[in-house]
């Protein structure tokens, strides 16, 4: 599986001085997303897999090094360029939903929607009635954030991520603050997205998460350290506990043969 | 009292923005209370010592010399009310001012004006040239000189090196103004009566002359308002000490002399209140507004105060519950709450106060051509503190019943993170729209935390209204037209005196219409009768409608000779109204009774004066209207035309006629430029303050509201809003919010306004005084106020770029 390349970075580096001190987070990283993969980066905690997602995304400018995406130099771009990337092409799921408070959840969809070129207004509320639909949010769409549930919340918030069909979906641990339900729920949304062409680049530290992605990257100490690919996730057989099991033991393997 | 001082310590320094704009607010309120009450007190309080420290006595009186001459005094000696009597010989004469090369300067006068001998009566100070500070080794003037009040600069452009020309019969002596005095008695432009110093010998020479010129005369009222030369006493009667023991004041003396008869039916009898009164009318109006816009921003910033504490108890749901949960009780909370917001209005106010008393002596200059007092130092303003102490007081009661919402606030608050008491409105916001997004996400994020909005609309409706009520009064005062309506005044453009019997009033107002058309002829007279030992100015108009109607607050003009229309002031200590009668008694002591057919709004006497068509005056003080009735008052369709009708009179009459202006209030002109110029300039002053006060509004909520929304901000930025269109977005709200608050402020200025200022500018008469606030204007003031609202907005938002997506990123 894996398309064209759609972002790619080359000798990418980053660090930071604290108090006089010069700490490498990132160590010269060469790395492609191809169109259409399911990526997932794994690594433990502190190993930078956070900070190459925000060099990636352009939510951080690296100290050295280059960004493309589809071969346009995007690190270092300007704020207005970066917004912009952001409302057509880039789409994101954090930790927490980080719904906007006073809007209804599916006015949290619709309101990005409304950003994107070409695109009317009666256009944007389609595409995002669908999404709230497709999540399964309908009863609550109207509700405001504090009143819909923690996994209500994150699926509205992957809604929003893909309200304009991005190029690519950032996932910052999207499932870390869920219970195993709600993970589920969240992975085989996104699951389903990328079997739809959505190419999605997440960050985890979960092994169960990370099965749902086709090609595994290790970072440890500023690097990619290993790869590893998996057939495609078959979200047919997501209850199915024999091809679950059996995908967690060759990522774990693959893990283990890393140190992790 | 340990964890309670971390906790204040903590708060302040965690909100240092919010308590600095806070603290931006109340010395702002501070000082504006300071600078007023000060202002107050000092120019009050230098009125009143200057009048002591020249003598001046608790009644002031001009009696005329020939009919009384001695008997007032032996009269005054015998009251047990009266102490010590002063008194002192006097002189008017018709006079005129030239300026330097000997051009006619102002006006020719229309008021009662006296001469005095240098040193012989009140102990006045010499001014420098500056009026800025006291002339101490003044000489006083030599033979050919005079010296002036500070009024004559500002009714005529009168200057040290100008001439007052005086008319002695035949005789006409020339003096060079050499220096200006201050007169607390007659030394402010709002006094009818005038004082002029001469040197005593030149004055003891002139004083027969003026005797020789009444007896030629045959004995006219020296105080009706004419061209006469009469010499007169002046008196300054204190109270006996039992008198003042007893509580007594000038204007019982006043009232006890009139019973006791002991002044000729002629005299003008003033109280020490009333002079001072009179001075002091357009500082105490000034000051009304002054306080009233000091409190206004008390009130702006106890709101924001209050709204402030409500927003941090909010946002620190989760914090008090995490304290409560380990043991720091409720009491400590609001205790260290209490404190943050006292600490913060203690230093704010108390550097108001330091700066209110640091500037307000820079207001003192203007103010000595109103009051014709210099004030020189600053007397301390306990009362301003006292007030502020108030306001303390006030500020912290308010915080402190927030601070009891503290006592709800459990534990359980803290592992929500204070997420289940946000309350929210319900829906019925409108749609969010692909098409205005900025303006709808602001418009939902409004109707979504609405009382975070309430301060802040009550700020803008309050700010509104006093702007808007500013404009009114300066548009009001604008043009001379509307000040003429305004204050109740009229102006005639062309005053002709028919010198002898050869021309006639046909001849001369064909004359002046071959120039220019005639809109108004009248003849105008005025004289002053004493009304419970007051004297007030009774006014004869042959055609009353030169007043305008507006100027009516009840009844009609006269049009009867016994019928009168009163001053506001007037109707209110008389208790008159439309149909009851007024009794007065005429220069020969007969009581004669008019009926009241209306109250004005005027300024004639402070409002104390009378209107009687012109017979009616003259049927009530006889023939000494004489000479009025020879000069005719005209208004032309063109007043710019009013020079080229003199010169074409002059021409064609010669010394025949008298061209020069007579107009009752033709010297009134330098006296409201004045006034307009004073108003013109608090106005701007306090629309400027009004929006630094917006500004520092803005900056305390805004600042409390990005810091609340910074979550928010963060995940539109990562959906792709650029921060233009956030700021933007964030700016629609205050436009919003104060275009609302503002249109009701205006709205409020627009229905009240008037009753308000009429009622502050009843002080001095002008009651019915009409605000000009047109709707175009009002709605003008309101976006206005609504565009500095966004625009400050806008730049306090520019802390959205400093939002950061990472921030959303949970490592």
């Amino acid at each position: 599986m894996g398309g064209e390349p759609i972002l790619s970075a080359a000798r990418l580096a980053k660090s930071y001085v604290t108090d006089g001190v010069q700490t490498h987070v990132l160590l010269g990283v060469d790395l492609e997303i191809r169109e259409g993969d399911f990526t997932v980066l794994m690594g433990p905690s502190g190993s930078g897999k956070s900070t190459l997602l925000y060099c990636l995304s352009g939510m951080d400018a690296p100290t050295a090094g280059e960004v493309r995406f589809r071969g346009k130099l995007i690190s270092g771009a300007k704020e207005n360029e970066l917004a912009e990337l952001r409302a057509q092409s880039f789409g994101f799921v954090f930790q927490a939903a980080h719904l906007v408070s006073d809007l209804t959840l599916f006015e949290n969809v619709v309101v990005p929607g409304y950003l994107k070129r070409g695109r009317s207004a009666h256009e944007a509320r389609g595409v995002a009635e669908g999404l709230i639909s497709r999540m399964g949010l309908e009863e609550v769409a109207a509700h405001l954030p504090n009143q819909s549930s923690g996994g209500q919340q994150q699926r509205c918030a992957v809604a929003r991520a893909v309200v304009n069909r991005p190029d690519i979906v950032f996932a910052d641990e999207p499932t870390g603050a869920l219970n195993q339900a709600n993970s589920r729920e969240v992975l085989g949304l996104l699951g389903g997205l990328n079997a739809e062409g959505q190419t999605v680049l997440m960050v985890t530290h979960d092994v169960k998460s990370a099965i749902r992605g086709n090609r595994l990257l290790y970072f440890e100490d500023g690097a990619i350290r290993g790869e590893m690919a998996l057939p495609a996730w078959d979200a047919a057989r997501a209850e199915d506990a024999a091809y679950v099991r059996d995908r967690e033991a060759q990522a774990t393997a693959w893990l283990s043969s890393l140190a992790w | 009292m340990e964890p309670v001082r971390t906790l204040t310590l903590a708060g302040l320094k965690r909100n240092a923005r919010t308590f600095a704009g806070l603290a931006v607010l109340l010395v702002l309120a501070a000082f504006a209370l300071t600078f007023t009450i000060s202002l107050h007190a000092d120019l009050s309080g230098r009125a009143l010592a200057s009048y002591e420290e020249t003598g001046g006595g608790d009644v002031h009186a001009l009696d005329w010399v020939e009919e009384t001459e001695g008997e007032p005094a032996r009269r005054l000696q015998a009251l047990s009310e009266v102490g010590q009597v002063r008194v002192l010989r006097a002189f008017s004469a018709p006079m005129a001012f030239e300026d330097a090369e000997g051009e006619p300067l102002g006006e020719s006068e229309s008021v009662t004006a006296f001469f005095e001998p240098w040193g012989r009566g009140l102990e006045v100070k010499a001014l420098s040239d500056g009026f800025d500070s006291y002339e101490a080794d003044a000489p006083g003037p030599k033979a050919d000189e005079v010296y002036v009040t500070p009024a004559e600069n500002v009714l005529s452009q009168l200057e040290v090196g100008d001439s007052v020309v005086i008319s002695l019969g035949q005789e006409e002596r020339r003096f060079t103004v050499a220096g200006f005095f201050e007169d607390p008695q007659m030394g402010s432009p709002f006094m009818g009566t005038r004082r002029f110093l001469l040197d005593p010998q030149t004055f003891d020479e002139l004083l027969p002359l003026a005797e020789e010129e009444m007896a030629r005369a045959g004995g006219a009222n020296p105080f009706a308002v004419e061209k006469s030369t009469y010499p007169f006493m002046e008196y300054e009667v204190d109270l006996s000490d039992e008198a003042r023991a007893a509580g007594l004041d000038g204007r019982d003396l006043a009232r006890i002399l009139e019973e006791e008869g002991v002044w000729s039916r002629e005299a003008s009898v003033f109280s020490e209140e009333t002079m001072l009164g009179q001075s002091l009318i357009v500082v105490q109006v000034i000051s009304a507004l002054l306080a009233v816009f000091a409190l206004l921003l008390f009130v702006i910033a106890l709101t924001l105060c209050v709204h402030s504490a409500s927003v941090a108890i909010e946002e620190g749901y989760a914090d008090h519950g995490i304290a409560k949960a380990v043991g720091v009780t409720p009491g400590m909370l609001s205790c260290a709450l209490i404190l943050q917001y006292a600490l913060t209005a203690l230093g704010a106010l108390a550097v108001g106060f330091a700066v209110g008393l640091f500037v307000e002596p820079v207001a003192w200059p203007p103010f000595l051509m109103v009051t014709g007092v210099l004030v020189q130092a600053s007397v301390f303003p306990a009362a301003a503190l006292a007030i502020l102490g108030l306001l303390f007081a006030v500020l912290v009661c308010a915080v402190a019943l927030k601070a009891r919402k503290i006592g709800r606030i459990t534990p359980l608050a803290a592992l929500r993170q204070g997420a289940g008491d946000v309350r929210f409105s319900p829906r019925g916001s409108c749609k969010i729209s692909g098409s205005r997004l900025s303006a709808s996400l602001a418009w939902r994020a409004v109707a979504s935390r609405k009382r975070s909005y309430v301060g802040l609309g009550v700020c803008a409706l309050l700010l509104c209204a006093f702007i808007a009520l500013c404009f009114g009064i300066g548009a009001a005062v604008s043009e001379d037209e509307a000040v003429n309506r305004a204050f109740g005044i009229w102006e005639s453009d062309v005053s002709v005196e028919l010198v002898s019997d050869e021309v006639g009033p046909e001849e001369v107002r064909e004359a002046i219409e071959e120039v220019a058309p005639i809109s108004h002829e009248w003849l105008e007279g005025a004289y002053m009768l004493n009304l419970d030992g007051a004297a007030r100015t009774f006014l004869g108009l042959s055609d009353p409608s030169v007043l305008d109607e507006s100027s009516l607050i009840e009844g009609r003009m006269p049009r009867q000779s016994n019928e009168v229309m009163v001053g506001l002031n007037l109707a209110r200590s008389q208790d008159l109204s439309v149909g009851d009668e007024l009794v007065i008694a005429d220069p020969s002591g007969q009581e004669k009774t008019l009926i009241a057919c209306g109250v004005v709004s005027s300024v004639l006497n402070g409002g104390d004066g009378a209107f009687l068509t012109f017979e009616g005056l003259q049927r009530l003080v006889g023939d000494d209207l004489e000479d009025a009735s020879r000069a005719r008052q005209y208004q032309l369709e063109d007043a710019e035309k009013a020079d080229a009708v003199r010169a074409h009179l002059e021409e064609r009459f010669g010394d025949e006629v008298d061209t020069r202006l007579t107009g009752l209030f033709g010297s009134a002109a330098g006296m409201i430029l004045l006034v307009r110029n004073i108003l013109t300039a608090i106005g701007y002053a306090m629309c400027a303050f009004a929006a630094l006060i917006a500004v520092a509004a803005v900056a305390l909520v805004s600042q409390r509201m990005l810091s609340a929304e910074r979550a928010d901000l963060g995940a539109l930025r990562a959906c792709g809003f650029k921060v233009r269109a956030l700021r933007v977005s964030f700016a629609w709200r205050f436009f919003g919010v104060a275009l609302a608050g503002g249109a009701v402020g205006a709205a409020a200025a627009f229905l009240g306004g008037s009753s308000l200022v009429g009622s502050l500018f009843s002080l001095f008469g002008a009651g019915a005084f009409t605000i000009a606030l047109p709707v175009w204007s009002a709605a003008a003031v309101t976006v206005a106020l609504a565009l500095v609202f966004a625009a400050s907005a806008y730049v306090f938002s520019r802390s959205i770029r400093t939002v950061s997506i990472q921030a959303l990123v949970t490592e």
